[in-house]
């Protein structure tokens, strides 16, 4: 029967390693915004701005390793399919997350003292929904934990960042800002606010892979 | 030596492997539980130890129909491995037990032989009963096993794990199953003919079910397979679960009955449970042409063997 779970232990190792890598990849990005939105610190050779990167590749390295084990070896073909739409739709947080640190330091964006703080909301509301996914994934592929609360409590925050960032928005237009910062800083805004759109784009996933499991 | 006559029943044996060994492990093999080979080595040997450990009980069954010669029990054997190759040729679901039925009334005919109708009633009731039977054990075991799943604290690997172990030991049952009910079919003509000991058509008609198996191609066995594992995968280990019961109960009461009908039975009986229409009038065409077409055509082709023997001999 070693054939069962030997595939297995290791596809389940790989994805504690690759949400680990994810974990890392937002503190980096958390780190590197503070320093950014709070210290205009957005030179190009922004060292944290290289450790996003890093772990993000290592995530999506880790992630390739996983498929091809799901797709070689292991796991009913339901259960193969409904783990891979989520890590796939998961993996696109820390793209964000990559994305977002190098446009700000490519285009050398300047956050007014007037933003910063909303700017700062921003990013921790969807980092908060970024980790409750996290939790819910944990949920589903570890532990038996009420997954469902963690998904409509997603919904909450990004219905909260909808609201965070049509305000911001507004604020940044309002401005006496130039219209090139004022369009570069909408952008940035709608970037940051998409991680919790995509966080609950993988609530989606974990709750059809739940519904169908309900037997 | 082999009786020449025997190797109808041998024919027999291997039709029905073929015919009925992707109902039983086909999902297990398309969810990845078990490699192809394995299925096959593990198909074959459940098949043997069914049919030797319970197979005896079928042979009363076969024997007290009508009374058979060893030409008579070669043609009969005959027909009806004929008639399932050629149904399965046509894509039509196959019977091999409304197929031996339907050869021993067409030799019991032509030799204007007595036939137990008793006996044939009890084997009718039975084929009725199958589905309904299937369909029964599909609904309860998908409940009972569904309510302890939910009750559990697992994750989506684990469950993924229960299925998989499900499926196989559902499959390895169902193989049991298949040989301790079937194996009357492959060598009861010969234990009726006096030719074999029962212990012996039980040992020889498990070994021609698993050449069956081992014949048995692996593209047809993903086939049948994911079209049950299709359902989804925790309903085709009930379906497979619910087929073994079925076919091991019947072979309990002492009839062959059909593995394919089982599967129809017990996916209709998910089917109700789930709100969900998973028969139609096709499905419930071929269920009746199951029941009248294969014991009609194989009881004409017996009619048809039995007097080219008596033009030829």
């Amino acid at each position: 029967m070693n054939f069962l779970w030997k595939k297995e232990k290791s596809i389940i190792s790989k994805i504690e390693q690759y949400l680990q890598e994810c974990d890392t990849c937002r503190d980096h990005f958390y780190t590197c915004m503070k320093q950014m939105v709070m210290k205009n610190n957005s030179d190009p050779g922004n060292k944290l701005v290289e450790l996003v990167h890093e772990s993000e590749s290592k995530a999506d390295d880790l992630r390739r390793e996983i498929e091809y084990e799901l797709y070689n070896k292991a796991l009913i073909p339901e259960s193969r399919e409904d783990i891979l739409n989520i890590l796939e739709t998961l993996d696109a947080i820390p793209n964000m997350f990559e994305e977002i640190c190098f446009e700000m330091c490519l285009e050398k964006i300047q956050i007014s003292d007037q933003f910063k703080q909303g700017f700062l909301t921003l990013v921790e509301k969807n980092l908060h929904a970024f980790a409750l996914i996290r939790e819910a994934i944990v949920g589903l592929f570890y532990k038996k934990m009420d997954v469902m609360d963690r998904i409509h409590r997603v919904d909450q925050y990004e219905s909260e960042v909808d609201k965070i960032e049509r305000d911001l928005i507004g604020q940044v237009f309002s401005s006496k800002l130039g219209k090139a910062d004022k369009i570069l800083l909408r952008h940035i805004i709608k970037n940051i606010a998409q991680i919790s759109d995509l966080a609950q784009a993988v609530g989606d996933k974990l709750t059809i892979a739940i519904v169908k499991r309900r037997i | 030596m082999i009786p020449y006559q025997l190797l109808s029943g041998i024919y027999m044996g291997w039709a029905l492997g073929r015919n009925d060994s992707s109902n039983i492990f086909g999902p297990a093999i398309a969810s990845k539980s078990v490699k192809v080979y394995q299925a096959i080595i593990l198909c074959s040997l459940f098949v043997i130890i069914g049919s030797i450990l319970q197979g005896a009980g079928g042979f009363t069954t076969i024997g007290s129909v009508t009374s058979l010669t060893l030409a008579t029990a070669f043609i009969t054997s005959l027909a009806a491995g004929l008639t399932v190759t050629c149904m399965n040729f046509f894509k039509l679901p196959a019977s091999t037990s409304q197929a031996i039925i339907g050869a021993l009334i067409g030799v019991a005919i032509f030799r204007t032989q007595k036939i137990d109708f008793l006996s044939l009633d009890k084997v009718f009731i039975c084929w009725i009963t199958t589905p309904l039977i299937a369909a029964l054990a599909a609904y309860i075991l998908y409940k009972v096993i569904g309510f302890m799943i939910n009750a559990l604290p697992i994750n989506i690997f684990t469950q993924d794990k229960i299925i998989r172990i499900g499926l196989f030991c559902a499959g390895c049952y169902s193989a049991y199953a298949l040989g301790a009910n079937n194996v009357a079919n492959v060598t009861g003509v010969f234990v009726a003919s006096s030719l074999l000991e029962p212990w012996l058509a039980a040992l020889i008609g498990g070994i021609s079910i698993a050449l069956g198996v081992f014949s048995y191609s692996k593209k047809v066995m993903l086939t049948v397979g994911k079209r049950l594992v299709a359902i989804d995968p925790y309903s085709a280990f009930i379906t497979v679960f619910a087929v073994g019961i079925t076919v091991h109960f019947f072979a309990f009461v002492g009839v062959p009955v059909s593995t394919t009908q089982a599967v129809i039975g017990a996916v209709l009986g998910i089917g109700i449970l789930k709100g969900v229409q998973t028969i139609n009038l096709k499905i419930l065409f071929l269920v009746v042409f199951g029941w009248i077409g294969t014991p009609l055509i194989s009881m004409g082709l017996a009619l048809g063997l039995t007097l080219l023997a008596k033009l030829v001999i």
